[in-house]
């Protein structure tokens, strides 16, 4: 051993002496270099290792090294620039932008509306439910008002029509006088019994006697307590007993024969109201008896009307009151502000008073021509409010209705790719502004609206109020259109028609940015979702490399375990693996693709399990081809020398193939590995285009394109995003190819075609 | 010769059944939707008094779906050696004739296309063969690589655009109008008012332009540089420097000695590619909605229409099987140094 350790150390020694002599050698002719080379010299032959001769083959070939470029441009692009590009994958994005849509429903309104003004005094329902058919009962008699009498006639409510369409219903101090008759029947007498039956209240037995005694006289008439009675034969046993003249029944004090006359004449008259002292009386006939009541109005409790009031102090009980009661004065004050009120528009359509204070401002509206927001809530200006009264008042006059279109809930739906039938008459030649299109229906209108300006600032765009020098907010218009629209409704047997007048215009809204043209903030505009197409592109770039490298991946790994273990052992096991791979190359690949992701679809999969199982899939198809070249590889090896001498020297199984056999496959893996990234790409975005594969929300190439060529106004749309993108598709799977065929000529200079 | 043909015949059997039975099985597993949404469309029919559960069993045993894995399997053999498959679920028709009815509509796009493959590629690729590095060499390299690396939808989209939709948007030029082609489908909605024959034949060969043409794209690509490389390797040969070495015309030694050894391999993959006419263009035809069996089966695959998707994944199987079959055998006929054994 000693021996040997000293002649290897004198040798090691005498090896590096000579190199330290060439060194130094080299050194000097380094030095006295003059430009000469002789033949022989060491330096006119470079030894390239195979690593370097390959890459050295590989860089020599140009499309190769455009593809290795555009690669390399593909990762960072989908890679590293969205860590700079701040927008996310599925960032929504809003903008403030002007939307058609309705901003307006007028209608000249008939049903009565009641407005609880006092909120001490209850009102029953009962009352409410007859407030229509009195107004009814008011507006036929022309009488200033009607009492609405409970069903016990205890309680009354007073209806008094304050103004035309106008109601105010107040609780009556009044009370229930009592009924009153004139020749009223007070009993029955049976003259053979001589009994008395009363058909009100009971006499004393004064009365009767006295009845008796005119009986037996044969007379016709006879006189108790000051009253003329008298008998009036029906048969020769029956009498009846009637009060002439009036006579009243009080429910509680008399009030004395100035009233009875007064009643007597309203009766005699057939009058129903009549005044005693002051106080208005009201005679109420029901079931032949005719009842009294005093009016005495309390406080309002409620105003029945068809108009609504808009405008300041909507909601103030006094102001309202005050308002409702002063339309004929044509001024009032309420908490010492004096307000005037002026009748705008009587012309047989509806009426409208504006309320003015007193500088002369116009700070409410009240009008049976209701105009509210579409969602029924009072927020339409004054202003805008006069404008459209104008111009549904000339509607109205020249009858130049313009009906609505009902609208059609499958109107926007495109229509799915693959039932196109559509020919060329189909197409829409103009390309379709939607806002113009809806703008052509109606009779245009100019609204008035705060002038607003939508600027965009730093990231976010902002609306912006225009203000005057004075600071007051500059008024600008808006082109509308007024529709009408006709509603019936049947109740009860009794069917209205409402003419319902839909005013739209175009209104600034805070809204999804939804397929947005290119801007600064945008460069590639917006998608379908308000996704920023730009940040898509990149994260889809993101998925197809991935997908592609991942399936790739699995493909080789299962194609060179298969391929191994045929190629390697042979005899029955390779006889079965090749019988498989023959199998797995007969499958149809794509259609088992398809049924898959329909499959996937129906289970309603989440974006990302489905990404797992199509890359697995997409892998387990593919390993065919692969175990294939592998296989023949290790055949053709198995029999060279070098793998005679691994087996003669005793090296390993596992070792044998994996540090001698494997290396050598390489090469012909890593070329079909390249070439094989495109295809892969290639399906992959074909499924998602199908929407079969990755799904929206998550981006991939496919999907992108597939998002904005749903119709062909969408096609013709957004060109500058699916030719962009198809093109990067077609360049990566381009570029992996190239590199694919520059990878195997240089791996393989022999072969090189 | 027939030892050999039979041998691969017998071996290609044994694939069919193998292929046939995952595939059977992969559809047997998947959830069959469209039995339950049968069942459930009788089920909310009037007067039906079973549960869904009892509907659903029904439907399983007119379907065959109840006899497992195995034994349905082999029931599915029994019709389908019959030339049995059943009624189509999705085109309310018998399987065969839905396919006998659209199959020659396939049949012509693809052949169609397959010509114009043949006449643009083949030349091109002895072109680039012959000017070897030259720009002509790269222009048709890169020509083919673009070809071969673009998506079918892609390339559907981008006809439609320029020759559909552009053409009948009103700012397209008047003079430019008649390149104008219809958009998808195999008819335009006023064939009906059509009455001589001839118009709407020329009707109907306007519907094929556009699918032709992609289908077209799509495989020029790959056959320009299958010839490309196969007339280089002849170039390189021994015999085409003899031949050029004795004096001949160039244009001889091209056409008659390299170009005739470069079509041994041409025939190979062309004849394998014939029965793959038949199969029809699974994506090409959905995406233009043009109604031959691609349209078809693209439908029925993902509508689970089980007993047509069956059909045309057993055709594809067959028509497979069929080109290795062919490819092998004209191999063997065209080349005679390669011996069968």
């Amino acid at each position: 051993m000693d021996k040997m350790d000293n002649k290897q150390s004198v040798q090691r020694r005498s090896f590096n002496d000579v190199l330290k002599e060439k060194e130094a050698r080299q050194a000097l002719e380094k030095k006295n270099d003059d430009g000469h080379i002789a033949l022989d010299d060491a330096k006119r032959i470079k030894v390239l290792s195979p690593g370097q001769l390959v890459f050295k083959r590989f860089i020599r070939n140009k499309l190769a090294i455009f593809g290795t470029v555009v690669i390399v441009i593909m990762f960072l692009f989908s890679f590293l620039a969205p860590v700079f590009y701040t927008y996310g994958e599925t960032q929504t994005f809003y903008k403030y932008d002007t939307q058609y849509k309705a901003m307006a429903v007028a209608t000249v309104r008939t049903d009565y509306e009641n407005f609880e003004i006092n909120p001490e005094i209850k009102v029953d329902s009962y009352y409410k439910n007859n407030v229509t058919s009195t107004v009814k009962k008011i507006d036929e008699t022309g009488v200033d008002y009607e009492l609405i009498i409970s069903k016990d006639r205890k309680t009354q409510f007073v209806l008094t029509k304050l103004y035309d369409k106008l109601f105010s219903l107040a609780p009556n101090d009044g009370t229930l006088i009592g009924s009153a008759a004139a020749n009223l029947e007070i009993a029955e007498l049976l003259t053979k019994q001589r009994t008395f039956t009363y058909s009100g209240k009971q006499m004393d037995e004064g009365f009767e006697a006295a009845a008796l005694e005119a009986f037996d006289a044969k007379q016709d008439e006879f006189s108790y307590d000051g009253v003329d009675y008298t008998l009036k034969r029906v048969t020769k046993l029956e009498y009846k007993i009637v009060s002439s003249g009036v006579s009243v029944v009080y429910e509680g004090t008399a009030l004395g024969s100035d009233f009875e006359d007064a009643v007597l004449a309203a009766l005699e008259n057939e009058e129903n109201s009549f005044n005693v002292g002051g106080v208005d009386y009201r005679i109420y006939k029901d079931k032949g008896v005719n009842y009294i009541y005093s009016v005495i109005p309390g406080d309002d409790a409620m105003i029945s009307t068809t108009m609504e009031y808009s405008g300041v102090h909507k909601g103030d009980n006094d102001f309202m009151l005050e308002l409702y009661h002063s339309l004929d004065a044509g001024t009032f004050t309420v908490n010492g502000e004096t307000y005037t009120i002026e009748a705008d528009k009587e012309n047989g359509v509806f009426v409208s008073f504006s309320v003015k204070d007193a500088s002369g401002e116009e700070v409410g509206l009240l009008s049976d021509f209701v105009i509210n927001a579409p969602d029924g809530t009072d927020t339409v200006s004054l202003a805008n409010k006069e404008v459209i009264q104008d111009k549904v008042l000339e509607i109205i006059k020249n009858k130049m209705d313009v009906p609505a279109e009902e609208e059609d809930p499958n109107a926007e739906e495109p229509a799915p790719v693959e039932d196109e039938e559509i020919d060329e008459e189909e197409l829409n030649p103009e390309g379709g502004d939607e806002d113009s299109a809806a703008n052509a229906k109606g009779v245009p209108i100019d609204l008035i609206f705060p002038k607003r300006v939508a600027g965009f600032n730093g990231v976010e765009p902002t609306l912006t109020q225009e203000y005057d020098e004075n600071g007051e907010p500059v008024m600008g218009t808006m082109p509308g259109r007024v529709v009408t629209k006709i509603s019936t409704t049947t109740l009860n047997g009794v069917t209205q028609e409402y003419k319902y007048y839909y005013i739209s215009c175009d209104q600034w809204q805070w809204l999804m940015d939804t397929n947005g043209r290119p801007t600064g903030r945008h460069i590639l505009g917006t998608d379908t979702d308000g996704y920023d197409v730009l940040a898509r592109i990149m994260y889809g770039g993101r998925i197809s490399l991935l997908v592609g490298f991942i399936v790739v991946f699995i493909e080789t790994l299962l194609g060179v375990i298969m391929g191994g273990i045929a190629g390697y052992f042979g005899g029955w096991v390779d006889n079965l693996i090749m019988r498989l791979v023959d199998i797995f190359y007969c499958i149809p690949s794509m259609p088992i693709l398809i049924i898959l992701g329909a499959f996937m679809d129906d289970r309603g999969l989440k974006p990302i399990p489905r990404l797992i199982w199509m890359m697995a899939i997409l892998g387990f198809l593919g390993w065919a081809g692969i175990a294939r070249l592998v296989r023949g590889q290790i055949l053709s090896l198995r029999e060279q020398e070098f793998m005679v001498a691994t087996e003669a020297t005793g090296v390993k199984v596992s070792r044998r193939i994996f540090r001698h056999l494997i290396p050598n496959v390489m090469p012909q893996l890593i070329v079909s590995a390249t070439a094989g990234l495109g295809g892969v790409i290639l399906t992959e975005s074909t499924l998602s285009f199908l929407g079969l594969g990755v799904k929206r929300p998550m981006a991939t190439w496919g999907t992108i394109i597939s998002a904005v060529t749903s119709s062909n106004e969408n096609i013709l749309n957004f060109t500058y995003i699916w030719i962009p993108v198809g093109l990067l598709i077609c360049l990566t799977v381009i570029a992996f190819n190239f590199v694919g065929d520059g990878l195997r000529d240089a791996f393989d200079p022999k072969m090189k075609r | 010769m027939s030892k050999f043909i039979i041998k691969r015949l017998l071996i290609s059997v044994v694939i069919f059944f193998f292929v046939m039975f995952i595939i059977y099985a992969l559809e047997y597993s998947l959830p069959s939707s469209y039995v339950d949404k049968m069942a459930r469309q009788l089920q909310s029919k009037p007067g039906n008094t079973k549960s869904f559960e009892e509907l659903k069993a029904d439907l399983d045993a007119k379907y065959g779906m109840d006899k497992g894995i195995i034994g349905g399997y082999f029931a599915w053999l029994g019709h389908m050696v019959r030339l049995d498959f059943g009624d189509s679920w999705q085109w309310t028709d018998t399987v065969l004739n839905v396919f006998k009815s659209c199959i020659w509509y396939s049949f012509f796009l693809s052949l169609i296309a397959f010509i114009f493959e043949l006449i643009i590629a083949i030349p091109l690729g002895v072109v680039a063969a012959r000017k070897q590095y030259s720009f002509t060499d790269y222009f048709v390299t890169v020509v083919a690589m673009v070809c071969i690396s673009m998506p079918t939808f892609f390339i559907a989209v981008l006809l439609k655009y320029l020759f559909a939709i552009l053409p009948s948007q009103s700012s397209f030029p008047e003079w430019l109008r008649w390149i104008k082609l219809p958009l998808s489908g195999m008819g335009s909605a006023r064939t009906s008012h059509m009455t001589s024959g001839w118009a709407s034949f020329l009707d109907l060969a306007k519907h094929y332009v556009l699918p032709i043409l992609t289908l077209t794209i799509i495989s020029i690509g790959g056959l320009m540089r299958y010839t490309r490389t196969n007339m280089l390797e002849v170039l390189n040969a021994d015999y085409i420097r003899t031949a050029r070495a004795k004096g001949l015309p160039e244009k001889k030694v091209i056409n008659r000695h390299a170009f005739r050894n470069t079509l041994i391999p041409l025939v190979t993959i062309l004849g394998s590619s014939l029965p793959g006419l038949f199969g029809g263009a699974l994506i090409t035809e959905t995406l233009f909605s043009f109604r031959g069996i691609g349209y078809r089966s693209y439908h029925s695959l993902t509508n689970g229409d089980i007993p047509f998707t069956m059909f045309y994944l057993a055709f594809s199987a067959i028509l497979t099987l069929l080109g290795n079959m062919i490819a092998d055998i004209l191999y063997a006929v065209v080349d005679p140094r390669v011996r069968i054994s």
